[in-house]
């Protein structure tokens, strides 16, 4: 059965965060993993190949989140793992940064901008989830 | 001191439009001359005192329409922002006008003729156009166009052409003299005085300029800090509220009914913050917003979409709410995203503000000059005196925070901040229980 069990990578720097969401994920099912930065973050998707990646924006770098994300998707290797992108930045906060026109440039799956409801969180994922 | 000053002189005052500008008036002003000198020259056949030689005065002023119409050929076809070279037809035009006023003169008398009045015009134009010494030049260009004249005729290399019959000003060299030594004078010092006024103007523009970026890097460090302020808030707070949830919502299965609901409040009072933050952000939001963000576009569609979103919420209270779009296409040039959060503060305002079972209105109208649009509730209604208090940051009145502890008392300074980008303004009319109207003006022709 565990081996069943959907996983579901978390990269982002906020450790606290990260244990509510794998709390949110595991009682819903899911495998967790976590890294706490982008390049260890690419590394494990390497190694462990998930069904899902949650990825937060701004870690040490601004936009750490977007690069990660662009390597992921120019790897034919990895470049189907769904993605889901964390952000406390919207077009509201006068970020250089823009979802509606970025989305042409990097297909992710989709933004769910913090703080995340936990079933809000487990529905998305689930709506994206490589089957 | 006296190097910073000179290098504040030395620095044009114009741009290539401000150039441009002042081409096209030398231009239409020599019109006017022209115009001026030919019912001149028609006029002065009636006084039989003066002698006009029309023909030769005729063919100056056809030289002087000829030379106008090519400046205006050059300033219009071939000399578009080139600072360069608008600077040399400039030059030309004030050389070439130097000249044909000294034949001018020649004709109506030389040392008798009033014209030379006209040098001082030249003299004070290149004195506020020219930094630098270039004004001096044109002065000593027009003295020896003037003296070379009156040298030329007194050792009678050129003939005299008397102006006044029987007038002897040009045989008697003292009187000659003398006005020649005036003239100088008044040259010089008058490009002089133009200049030093000049230059007193560009010192001032100067210091503004300075003055006015300094206050924008200000302005732009307290917005940078804002914005980097409220996204740090932000991330802890949200962490707690995913965490409080977490309690609540997944692990909180076993426990006490009270240990919910302090969890509730808790949760609820980061709701609160987060907006907060939300708003704080927003303030800072068109100070980093980059002109990309504005295109032409139908408000109407972004009205619809926000009254769409806010008429749950409005069910949710039993208060009615109705739209009413303008008749024809309300297009404006705007950024869509800080109108919609315009549209969107001043819907649910009203609709928090009022009480249930009430009635919002809202509407779009496309007047000639401006788009107008109307947000009225029957809602709890504003005192004269807080309506002058509610665009204040924080400022929530005390019947609405008797009413809800929702708001954050920003929601209207930012739908101020935001009008006021488009170049709009906001109007308030209102009575207590009554309800409230708010108007928003937005002018057609925005030059954005």
């Amino acid at each position: 059965m565990n081996d069943m069990k959907k996983k579901i990578l978390i990269i982002d720097d906020d450790i606290d965060l990260v244990e509510a969401m794998r709390i949110t994920l595991e009682s819903a099912g899911f495998e967790v993993f976590d890294a706490q930065e982008g390049e260890r973050g690419l590394e494990k998707v390497y190694a462990l190949r998930p069904d899902l990646v949650l990825l937060d924006v701004m870690m040490s770098q601004l936009d750490e989140g977007f690069q990660i994300a662009y390597k992921i998707r120019t790897d034919p290797a990895i470049k189907d793992t769904p993605i889901i992108i964390l952000t406390a930045v919207g077009t509201q906060t006068g970020f250089d940064f823009n979802p509606d026109k970025d989305e042409d440039f990097l297909p992710v799956q989709a933004y769910l901008e913090k703080p995340v409801n936990p079933q809000k969180l487990i529905d998305t994922v689930r709506e994206f989830i490589r089957v | 001191m006296a190097r910073s000053n000179k290098k504040i002189i030395e620095l044009p005052f114009f741009t290539a439009g401000s150039l441009k500008r002042r081409l096209i008036w030398l231009i239409r002003i020599r019109w006017f001359a022209i115009l001026a000198f030919g019912l001149g020259i028609g006029l002065g056949q009636f006084f039989p005192s003066m002698h006009i030689d029309g023909f030769a005065l005729s063919l100056v002023l056809v030289l002087l329409v000829l030379m106008n119409g090519l400046y205006l050929f050059l300033r219009d076809r071939i000399i578009r922002n080139d600072h360069q070279r608008l600077i040399n037809l400039m030059i030309t035009q004030i050389v070439g006008d130097l000249f044909i006023l000294t034949i001018l003169i020649y004709f109506t008398g030389s040392a008798e003729s009033p014209l030379y009045f006209f040098y001082l015009f030249h003299m004070i134009v290149a004195a506020i156009i020219f930094p630098g010494t270039r004004p001096y030049h044109f002065a000593f260009l027009a003295v020896t166009l003037y003296t070379s004249l009156l040298v030329l005729e007194w050792c009678g290399i050129l003939p005299h052409f008397p102006f006044y019959r029987g007038s002897e000003i040009a045989g008697r060299p003292e009187i000659v003299i003398f006005n020649w030594a005036i003239f100088i004078m008044t040259v010089f010092l008058s490009t002089y005085l133009a200049q030093d006024v000049t230059n007193r103007y560009r010192r001032v523009r100067m210091r503004l300029e300075m003055t006015n970026r300094r206050l924008q890097d200000l302005n732009r460090a307290k917005t940078n800090f804002l914005r980097v302020s409220s996204h740090e808030l932000k991330a802890p707070i949200a962490t707690i509220q995913s965490t409080l949830t977490v309690i609540r919502d997944i692990l909180g299965e076993n426990v006490d009914d009270r240990v919910r609901d302090m969890a509730d409040r808790a949760i609820k009072r980061t709701d609160e913050m987060i907006n907060l933050l939300k708003d704080l952000s927003d303030l800072t939001y068109g100070d980093l917003r980059h002109a990309g963000n504005f295109k032409q576009i139908d408000l109407n569609g972004l009205l619809t979409e926000v009254v769409g979103d806010e008429l749950i919420s409005a069910q949710a209270r039993q208060i009615e709410m109705d739209l009413t779009p303008s008749k024809t296409p309300a297009k404006m040039v705007c950024d869509p995203e800080a109108i919609k959060k315009v549209f969107r503060n001043l819907v649910t305002n009203a609709i928090r503000y009022t009480p249930e079972g009430g009635s919002i209105h809202v509407k779009l109208a496309n007047q000639a000059t401006e788009i107008l649009l109307e947000v009225c509730d029957t809602g709890i209604g504003l005192e004269p005196e807080e309506i002058q208090q509610i665009f204040n940051e924080f400022y929530r009145s005390p019947t609405a925070k008797k009413l809800t502890s929702a708001g954050t008392g920003l929601g209207l300074a930012i739908v101020q901040r935001l009008v006021d980008e488009h170049h709009g303004f906001i109007t308030v009319s209102s009575q207590v229980n009554q309800g409230s109207t708010f108007q928003v003006h937005f002018p057609k022709e925005s030059v954005l």
